[in-house]
């Protein structure tokens, strides 16, 4: 009766220390894979890639075509019903895309940021940068919002997820914005170094 | 006697024939020439419109910029061609006063262009009038912008204020208060401003990762064939990516329209004919009765048949080919009247134009109608026994089999086919009219029956009239089919016009929306709908979106199936289901439908639905249905965000396209969706441009996350054509009704002259001209009312199932109106009886 006891306590302790671990994509189009099938959007292949290295992870893909960062914060409050682990926020090439004011949408963000910490839910960034098009201000201004949270709420930090990626025909979709199949594979072995390395 | 002399004294000896007959014919033809020259003009003046909005002929573009191989193969065409081109940059990019303490930035649309831009449209400038082609030089002689109306006034600048763009220093030089053009991302995210190509470079914008959509508009010789081009040059680049577009290509509404009034002008060109053929037909039928007796004395005198059928075809060939000649010279007088009119009446220059193209394809079309229509009857009376001379009476042509028609009705499908250019349009109106026609023999058989059989218990006149119609059975069925067809044909005329330009047009009032705005976060909703019910702007629609991704269709994964990968898929269609299946969807709640949605089958629910108890009730749009293979009652499963979400289909909708209001494939009954993250669309339709700014105004001093377009300029481009192509629906609806109104006077008129012996022979046996008139008034009435009740049947199911079939829309009755019409179409061909029964007994034409 004890042996069986104390195994049932060693299986307890060990199931909550091992158990997996759930991470949200919360994200816009990239995240969800638009116009790729969704089991080829990164999310799901960094889902693959992480299982692949052994580490037992459940992914969430939040993205959401045409989201900005002010849906961010509902949209969390939502996914927060289910237990999560890990955020990776992957938010705010929408709104500047639209000529957004850059403050509001680094005030969004840090909403976001925040109400995971309430909750004690890490966060991770991933940080998008502007097309040249947008003029040298903006596109510094908005690059560096993603430092500035990064070193403000003292989280970590992806710089740049299209690297490589971005401005090359032959890793995106028609529209030349958003990675078509190879373009989400290189996109996701850039996130699953950086989930993997803050996990 | 040679062939020639005999045929100059016989074609000599049918003066009247001839005359009727030609004018007759020249009544269908005439109609074809103006639909033609109609069709012409209306499809070079929304083709010009289409092209105002790519600038030019056509327009090779990318959202890449082209590599040096292609802009080689490209260039090296065009010169090769000798076509001219111009290059038009788009990008979007944040644009700001400059001199400014605290400069506003607002994302604008540039658009860079070279000095040949534009070949099509122009912009409205301002205090400086309208610049269409070659009136852009000032734009290139030094950094210039012509900046929209609307971004002028949100950055406060006007007229030689300066504008940082990039890395330089624009002066504004023109202020725009309307442009031709359309973006080619489909809608402006930004108000425009034009700029030189010269100076795109020094702006800095476009590097390695910029967005933008790179395009030559090119300028077409009128005898380049666009089609043709377009082939070659999608066989020299041939990356899907770069979008090689025509006019009608450039706007889907567009192009759908122009599809729409394509089958309508067919079909109508079509029925034109058809009734004059039909005229035609009774009118020769008739003339052969009377020359019954002629045949058989030539052949008693030993012609052959086959040299008299070798008369009667090079007969009709004249007399066809004379018809032409006479329709076109009419049409060509009246065309500068007709321009001049509809010029005035449309307040845009219409050109009528008739190509040699239409003129031969109309001159083949009438030949061959005409020899294969009347050739049979030729044939059929010249098989009339040489006895025939010892009649008394007119002889009937009773040797006609149906099977001489055969030629006719495989001509008559393939002229269908060719003129509508599908086999759907033609095959669809012709089988709706086979149908039609054999119901009819056994509607008229069955009345000839009940007529014979209760004919005793009528009084004389009725009697008499009854009994007529069924002892003349041939003629008096003749003249029933023909009246049918004509009656049915107006109807369906007058419901199809009616219905296809509601398809254009609104219905009470402009509904369409002018400001269009997204992303509206929930917790901002309520504050927004407070705001609009403040400020009293005319809201036309405000929705919940959600967004999620189909799973599952009655249990079974709808995510991408083992199959043929990018490519390798047989039709585009089909590539397209595949890709919808695997992308995610917008979907929404609402209590209740739309305006611009109507529910085509099963039933709406807009009550709150309990998902624990039942599953909710979903909308599907009825396209979106057929593509993802799903129908009425099948269970769908949907990822929300990580939930899942289960439905079953209870109904299919159908969505007003040129609404311009957002719609949503997916729609929920309320009570699921409700605590889904969601964001809010809404639309407005806005009084003024003051009323636009405040809008602009307080919604973004409220809200600053939400996008706001301003549609209203491309709804008006849009609807301009729209409105042209209604108006030429209705030309050309009354001008077959024209020509069906005449075939049926004419059929009546030679009905009475085919009978005026009879007339004659109870005028001479004592009958008075009142009881004379009574028996063939009475016997027309029967014919005429059972054509009216069986046209209003047969006409409203044709408009019902063509509108479906063909134009897949819903057909609007407007049975009290034709009804009204029949009915005085009735009384004229009545007043016409009763007048030349009169005119006829009195002619004393017995001997």
């Amino acid at each position: 009766m004890k042996s069986i006891l104390i195994f049932f306590i060693f299986n307890l302790f060990f199931l909550k220390a091992y158990a997996n671990t759930t991470i949200l994509f919360l994200g816009d189009s990239l995240s969800e894979g638009q116009g790729v099938d969704e089991s080829e959007s990164f999310p799901r292949l960094v889902e693959r890639n992480l299982r692949a290295h052994k580490f037992d992870v459940n992914i969430v893909n939040g993205g959401v075509s045409g989201a900005t960062s002010a849906s961010g914060e509902s949209r969390l409050k939502w996914h927060m019903k289910t237990k999560l682990d890990l955020i990776v926020l992957e938010l705010g090439a929408n709104d500047g895309l639209r000529g957004l004011k850059i403050p509001e949408t680094e005030k969004n963000l840090k909403l976001i940021i925040k109400l995971a910490k309430t909750k004690k839910i890490k966060v991770l960034l991933l940080g998008l940068l502007m097309p040249p098009n947008y003029g040298k201000k903006y596109t510094n201004d908005f690059e560096k919002m993603y430092q500035t949270i990064s070193s403000q709420e003292k989280i970590p930090l992806l710089p740049f997820i299209l690297k490589d990626v971005a401005g090359k025909a032959q890793f995106n979709q028609a529209d030349g914005i958003h990675p078509n199949v190879q373009g989400h594979e290189l996109v996701a072995k850039r996130v699953t170094e950086f989930v993997e390395k803050n996990l | 006697m040679s062939f020639i002399k005999f045929f100059i004294r016989d074609f000599k000896s049918d003066k009247s024939f001839n005359w009727f007959m030609i004018l007759c014919a020249s009544l269908g033809i005439v109609g074809l020439l103006l639909v033609e020259s109609f069709k012409g003009g209306v499809e070079d003046k929304v083709s010009k419109n289409a092209k105002n909005f790519i600038a030019s002929d056509l327009s090779v573009s990318a959202r890449r910029s082209l590599d040096p191989k292609e802009i080689e193969l490209l260039e090296k065409y065009l010169s090769n061609k000798k076509l001219n081109f111009a290059r038009w940059t788009e990008t979007y990019s944040l644009v700001s006063k400059s001199n400014s303490e605290q400069p506003i930035s607002k994302l604008a649309d540039l658009n860079f262009v070279s000095t040949e831009f534009p070949y099509f449209g122009g912009v409205l400038l301002e205090n400086d009038g309208f610049k269409g082609s070659g009136q852009w030089s000032n734009l290139h002689q030094y950094p210039q912008a012509w900046v929209s109306r609307d971004l002028a006034w949100e950055l406060g600048v006007k007229n030689g204020d300066q504008l940082k763009i990039g890395e330089l220093e624009f002066v504004i030089g023109g202020i725009i208060t309307e442009d031709k053009f359309s973006s080619f991302r489909g809608f402006n995210l930004a108000p425009k401003i034009f700029l030189s190509y010269n100076f795109l470079k020094q702006t800095e914008l476009i590097k390695f990762g910029s967005t933008a959509t790179y395009a030559y508009a090119i300028k077409l010789s009128p005898l380049d064939d666009v089609k043709k081009i377009q082939n070659e040059l999608r066989l020299l680049l041939p990356d899907k990516t770069i979008k090689i577009l025509g006019p009608e290509e450039s706007s889907q509404q567009i192009s759908r329209s122009l599809n729409l009034l394509s089958d309508y002008l067919a079909l109508i060109t079509l029925m034109t004919y058809l009734l004059s053929l039909v005229g035609l037909y009774y009118f020769t039928q008739h003339f052969l009765s009377k020359k019954l007796k002629t045949f058989s004395i030539y052949k008693s005198l030993g012609l052959k048949m086959t040299f008299l059928f070798r008369v009667s075809f090079l007969h009709l060939i004249i007399l066809t080919a004379s018809a032409v000649t006479f329709s076109t010279l009419l049409v060509l007088g009246a065309l500068p009247f007709l321009e001049s009119f509809f010029t005035n009446l449309v307040g845009e220059t219409l050109l009528f134009r008739l190509q040699w193209a239409s003129l031969f394809r109309i001159l083949f079309l009438s030949l061959g109608g005409t020899l294969l229509a009347l050739g049979p009857l030729f044939w059929g009376a010249l098989q009339t026994p040489v006895a025939t001379i010892f009649q008394d009476l007119p002889a009937e042509l009773k040797r006609i089999k149906f099977y001489f028609f055969l030629p006719l009705v495989l001509y008559i499908i393939l002229l269908a086919i060719i003129l509508a250019n599908s086999f759907k349009v033609g095959g669809y109106f012709l089988g709706s009219l086979a149908i039609i026609i054999l119901l009819a023999a056994l509607c008229f058989r069955g009345m000839t029956w009940l007529l014979e059989k209760f004919s005793k218990k009528l009084n004389f006149i009725n009697r008499y009239a009854a009994l007529t119609i069924s002892r003349y059975f041939t003629s008096s069925f003749t003249i029933f089919i023909c009246l049918l067809i004509g009656m049915t044909l107006t109807t369906f005329i007058f419901q199809l016009d009616h219905s296809l330009r509601r398809e254009f047009t609104q219905t009470s009032g402009d509904k369409r929306p002018d400001l269009f705005m997204f992303d509206l976060q929930d917790s901002q909703a309520e504050g927004f709908v407070e705001l609009q019910k403040k400020q009293n702007w005319h809201q036309t629609l405000f929705a919940p979106m959600i967004r999620g991704r189909l799973l599952k269709i009655n249990e079974e994964l709808t995510q991408k199936r083992a199959g043929p990968s990018e490519g390798e898929f047989s039709t585009r269609e089909d590539q397209n289901s595949e890709q919808m299946r695997n992308r995610g969807v917008n979907l929404s709640y609402r209590s209740t439908l739309s305006w611009s949605e109507k529910i085509v089958e099963g039933h709406f629910n807009g009550q709150k639905c309990d998902p624990t108890k039942n599953p909710c009730e979903i909308s599907l749009e009825e396209m979106y249905a057929k593509r993802m293979g799903v129908k009425i009652g099948d269970k769908l499963v949907f990822d929300i965000s990580g939930l899942s979400i289960s439905g079953v289909v209870t109904s299919l909708r159908k969505v007003k396209w040129i609404s311009f209001e957002p719609n949503f494939f997916i729609l929920f009954q309320p009570g699921v969706l409700e605590d889904a993250p969601k964001t809010f669309l809404a639309s407005f339709k806005v009084k003024s441009i003051q009323e636009k700014r405040e809008v602009f105004t307080k919604v973004a001093e409220s809200f600053p996350n939400v996008s706001l377009l301003d549609i209203s300029e491309l709804v008006r481009k849009i609807t301009n054509v729209f409105d042209l192509m209604a108006m030429a629906i209705k030309f050309i609806s009354l001008l077959s009704l024209f020509v069906a109104l005449v075939v049926l006077i004419a059929v009546s008129f030679n009905h009475l002259d085919l009978r005026k012996k009879e007339m004659a022979l109870y005028f001479m046996l004592g009958l008075k001209l009142k009881r004379i008139r009574s028996i063939y008034t009475r016997e027309f009435s029967f014919l005429i009312i059972m054509c009216i009740l069986l046209s209003l049947l047969f006409g409203s199911a044709l408009t019902v199932v063509l509108m479906k079939l063909i134009f897949d829309s819903e057909a609007i009755l407007r049975l009290p109106f034709v009804s009204s019409f029949l009915i005085s179409l009735g009384l004229i061909l009545y007043i016409i009886v009763y007048f030349r029964v009169r005119f006829l007994v009195k002619s004393k034409s017995l001997f």
